[in-house]
């Protein structure tokens, strides 16, 4: 009709859809909106058709093949409706203690692992390297690091003292992490904002930057317009 | 100096928008250095023989493609410049749709390619998060079939696996957590990961580095020194520029911020 393949269809319906997003930064408005949705509700229908087809291929196929083991977590699943019952409502917890049980299991024994020994292991390294000076001095701020931060949340007694310096340590090292992960996060915005102008920058996007400026150009005269414009005076 | 302190953010928003767009139209080319994050993964990748098996983990949802996509389209391109052999499979439900655009961009065809199902695999997704993964690692051929519905049975590169010992490399792609891939790949059975993340995660993943995480991508940073190591200039170094302009922009913010308190701080005492 307009020359316009799926693909190029689909870049321009994205980059409307950013600049709608994005229109939330002047202030908020119905485009914003329908953008916000739109995404929710996408992002759902598409989670939601690919789990029910995950079940379909790997639980409901082998079922009707005559494998009879897979009606247990199917009927076990269908359970979980009974969370919109107030009469029933009891046998929607026995499939939820199930799932948090088994949820809780598999990551508690291997998190104590992967996450406390291991770590603590990692924090068990020698001092003094002997010809590299730099590996000595990571490994002094990592032990003195971990110390002074578990010490910052000792509260049993007062920091005085030796242990007050190392406490300040510690309380640096948790500012310097702060502040790490403040540049980190600061980052990963930017790049989805390089990401996204990027995609404006397509053919046929980039045609809807100038559209896009009129339309802020209008909102904001009619914001001024409005501001302008005298309260209407009630009659008594 | 009050002026400044009461700015209307939108003009801040204003500023940041000229500073990424316009490095983005007209480039200058900084120099991007790599990190021992990201030559860590290429050096264990490249040391890898041929016909290794990779798992792919898609862990990533669209929020994060902007950063995660580029790195995989740069790792997948190592991938299969040294012939290994790469099963992509999702643990969120967004992940197959970008393993697929993977595959499309660096193979130029996914299901049908002809190298499809014995050379690279995309799983699809598989329900149930953490449990997933645990069932998929002692298993990789749990599931029936593949993303495009084709029988596992059928796939040549499915044969060999028996459990995620066969796996000499998990790359795990996220914006969550690499955690519960340590957890249930690299602790049990001894696999190394490497982490394709964002760079918000990168301060989660440093504490398994180098010992549990071989190497990772830091955000579009990670993917822009990637591309550069394997000589596939695409977006992500096309966007560094941008990257470093918005971040000069926000430090000249910071310093006037601070002066503008100290400045008020002084006239109050």
């Amino acid at each position: 009709m307009i020359g316009l393949d799926a693909k190029l269809f689909g870049i321009l319906i994205s980059g409307g859809l950013t600049l709608m997003a994005y229109s939330f930064l002047y202030r908020e408005n119905r485009a914003y909106r329908i953008a916000e949705h739109i995404y929710l509700g996408a992002g759902v229908g598409y989670g939601a058709i690919l789990s029910a087809k995950y079940v379909y291929d790997n639980a409901w196929t082998p079922l009707v093949k005559g494998n009879a083991v897979w009606a247990i977590p199917l009927l076990a699943s269908l359970l979980l409706y009974f969370y919109f019952s107030k009469k029933h409502f009891w046998i929607y917890r026995i499939p939820t203690a199930a799932i948090i049980g088994v949820g809780t299991g598999i990551v508690v024994a291997a998190d104590f692992r992967t996450r406390f020994t291991e770590q603590i292991r990692a924090t068990l390294v020698p001092l003094f390297v002997s010809n590299d000076p730099y590996k000595s001095f990571n490994n002094i701020v990592i032990v003195l690091g971990v110390v002074g931060s578990l010490l910052f949340f000792y509260f049993s007694r007062e920091h005085k003292g030796p242990v007050k310096g190392m406490v300040t340590f510690g309380k640096y090292i948790i500012m310097i992490t702060f502040g790490a992960a403040f540049g980190q996060t600061f980052m990963a915005r930017i790049s989805l904002i390089i990401g996204r102008i990027q995609s404006l920058y397509l053919w046929p996007a980039w045609i809807l930057l100038p559209v896009s400026v009129i339309v802020v150009g209008v909102a904001i005269g009619w914001d001024r317009f409005k501001q302008k414009k005298p309260e209407p005076t009630t009659k008594k | 100096m009050q002026k400044l302190a009461t700015i209307d953010p939108r003009i801040i928003f204003l500023l940041l928008f000229i500073c990424v767009a316009a490095p983005l139209i007209s480039p200058v080319g900084l120099p991007v250095g790599i990190s021992p994050g990201t030559s860590g993964m290429y050096k264990f990748i490249e040391g890898l023989p041929s016909g290794s098996f990779i798992l792919s983990a898609f862990d990533m949802s669209a929020a994060v493609a902007p950063e995660c996509y580029p790195q995989v389209a740069a790792f997948t391109t190592h991938l299969k410049n040294k012939n290994l052999k790469i099963v992509e499979v999702a643990f969120d439900s967004a992940g197959p749709m970008f393993a697929d655009q993977a595959l499309r961009d660096v193979f130029g065809a996914s299901k049908d390619h002809p190298l499809y199902g014995k050379n690279f695999v995309n799983l699809g997704y598989i329900a149930g998060g953490e449990a997933a993964m645990r069932s998929f690692a002692a298993n990789p051929k749990m599931i029936q079939k593949d993303f495009y519905g084709k029988d596992i049975k059928d796939l040549e590169v499915m044969q060999p696996l028996s459990s995620a010992k066969d796996f000499k490399l998990v790359i795990v792609i996220t914006g969550s957590q690499v955690d519960n891939f340590v957890r249930q790949f690299g602790d049990p059975y001894g696999v190394p990961i490497a982490g394709a993340v964002t760079a918000v995660l990168v301060t989660r993943v440093m504490p398994f580095y180098p010992a549990k995480v071989i190497g990772y991508l830091n955000g579009l940073r990670g993917a822009a020194e990637y591309e550069l190591l394997v000589k596939r200039p695409g977006m992500a170094l096309a966007g560094m520029d941008a990257q470093s302009a918005a971040h000069l922009l926000v430090i000249i913010f910071i310093i006037i911020g601070n002066v503008g308190y100290m400045v008020r701080k002084s006239g109050r005492s």
